[in-house]
């Protein structure tokens, strides 16, 4: 299974929605749904039965709450009609001393997934290095290649440098996949220095604060796990 | 317009212009909303003194690049529209949007507050579970208790920031959507703790109205 064209795929319809205003899209939805049913409600015979009971008209309540929607649409027209701070009107942040070095500011999503299509887009085909037994890249043996990189709490490291330096598309994907889960369990963390500025990761806790099982349980189901219980000490990459 | 004038306002007696520059140089370093209390006892002066210099001070800087303002019950320091563009070009900024379904959203939880979630999605007919954290998020939006109903759902309500960033003194300063009888029911600060600085409240002469 070619894990490239997944996640080509992925990112494909992550960029989609970024054009699209997905809310809105599940407004009309929900809309055109009702309206189909209301439809098929008067072109379908029903028993008697049903239409006794149903007293009140469906299309009266759609229209109810289309007038009462459309209140709140003038009401949030009202709203965008006044002059904001951010938008026309800018107020001084009260701002401390300074005592050290600005602080990075917290990648953000786009970036990691710009980082990663061309991460993924620079690769060549995949090496024809198959064996039989051969399962794809370890995934916690990835973790800590990065993990060892950084070089306990305090470490930084540019992502895409790491990534670049791996062999296989696969690698890549597996390593990326790594980060993101070890900066889910608050291991890492992921800045950039300003905006579209590299991405770099951050080791945020103290190795002996890392519990790698936590990085099996999660992929290798099953299995003992051996690889996984090697201890920090054991870092080479 | 002369200086002279604007410092004393048919007053007899005038304003002091050493407090309302002290004031001023207050506003300044808080950036955010200072009530006139707070103001007050910075300076060691009355409120009713207090409240003159911000009126000097408001006429004095009108025209100016940075204008006073009331907004969330206290007065703040902004800078005039009229320079966005230029300020965002500065700072290298993009004007802060807010989303059509957050826009909306926000205009029921301030025109109905305190209103639940429930009650959001039956006017807006959609989830609105995620816009209402982004909301909450910003720090635009807050829960204020739960009702009594099933479940009891929880309450929602704007907070400070948000009168801070439309520019309301209050929440009374909301326009009221007259023709629009739907969304009036629930308007205004109905009870007890919405505008924070709780001592300064709407209409202009509630400049000249004592604190308690």
């Amino acid at each position: 299974m070619e894990v490239g064209r997944i996640a080509d795929a992925y990112l494909e319809w992550i960029e989609r929605t970024r054009a699209l205003d997905l809310s809105l899209a599940a407004d009309w939805l929900l809309m055109a749904a009702t309206l189909v049913h209301l439809k098929s409600l008067e072109l379908l015979p029903r028993p008697p039965a049903i239409l006794e009971e149903e007293e009140q008209d469906p299309r009266d309540a759609l229209i109810q709450q289309l007038q009462e929607y459309e209140r709140v649409k003038a009401a949030a027209d009202v709203l965008e009609t006044f002059p904001r701070v951010g938008r026309e009107i800018h107020v001084r942040p009260p701002r401390e001393a300074p005592t050290g070095p600005a602080p990075l500011a917290p990648g953000d999503v786009f970036a990691l997934l710009d980082l990663f299509h061309e991460i993924l887009a620079r690769g060549g085909p995949p090496e024809v290095t198959f064996q039989a037994d051969d399962s794809g890249p370890d995934f916690g043996l990835c973790c800590r290649r990065v993990l060892a990189l950084l070089g306990g709490k305090g470490g930084r490291v540019d992502l895409g440098t790491i990534l670049v330096s791996l062999r296989t598309p696969a690698e890549r994907v597996v390593t990326f996949v790594g980060v993101l889960e070890m900066v889910r369990l608050g291991w890492l963390d992921i800045e950039q220095e300003r905006h579209l500025a590299p991405v770099s990761v951050l080791q945020v806790v103290e190795d002996e604060a890392l519990d790698l099982h936590l990085l099996t349980g999660w992929v290798e189901e099953g299995e003992p796990g051996e690889q996984m219980t090697l201890p920090l000490g054991g870092r080479s990459a | 317009m002369s200086e002279g004038i604007l410092e004393f306002p048919q007053r007899p007696g005038g304003v002091d212009p050493e407090l309302v520059a002290g004031v001023e140089a207050l506003l300044f370093a808080a950036g955010s909303p200072l009530a006139v209390p707070v103001i007050a006892q910075a300076l060691g002066e009355p409120a009713d003194e207090v409240r003159l210099a911000l009126q000097v001070l408001e006429q004095r800087r009108r025209d100016s690049g940075v204008v006073l303002d009331r907004v969330a019950g206290g007065w703040q320091l902004r800078t005039a529209p009229r320079f966005a563009a230029a300020v965002h070009h500065l700072l290298g900024t993009r004007p802060q949007k807010l989303s059509r379904s957050a826009s909306e959203v926000l205009a029921i939880v301030a025109w109905r507050q305190p209103v639940t979630r429930p009650e959001i999605e039956r006017l807006r007919g959609v989830d609105s579970g995620g816009v209402l954290k982004h909301l909450v998020d910003r720090g635009l939006v807050r829960t204020a208790g739960r009702t009594e109903d099933p479940g009891r759902p929880l309450l929602y309500r704007t907070t400070a920031l948000f009168l801070e960033v439309f520019g309301l003194p209050d929440l009374a300063a909301l326009p009221t959507l007259a023709e629009r009888e739907g969304m009036v029911r629930g308007l205004g600060p109905t009870d007890e703790e919405e505008v924070p600085p709780a001592s300064e409240v709407s209409p202009p002469e509630g400049a000249e109205r004592s604190e308690e």
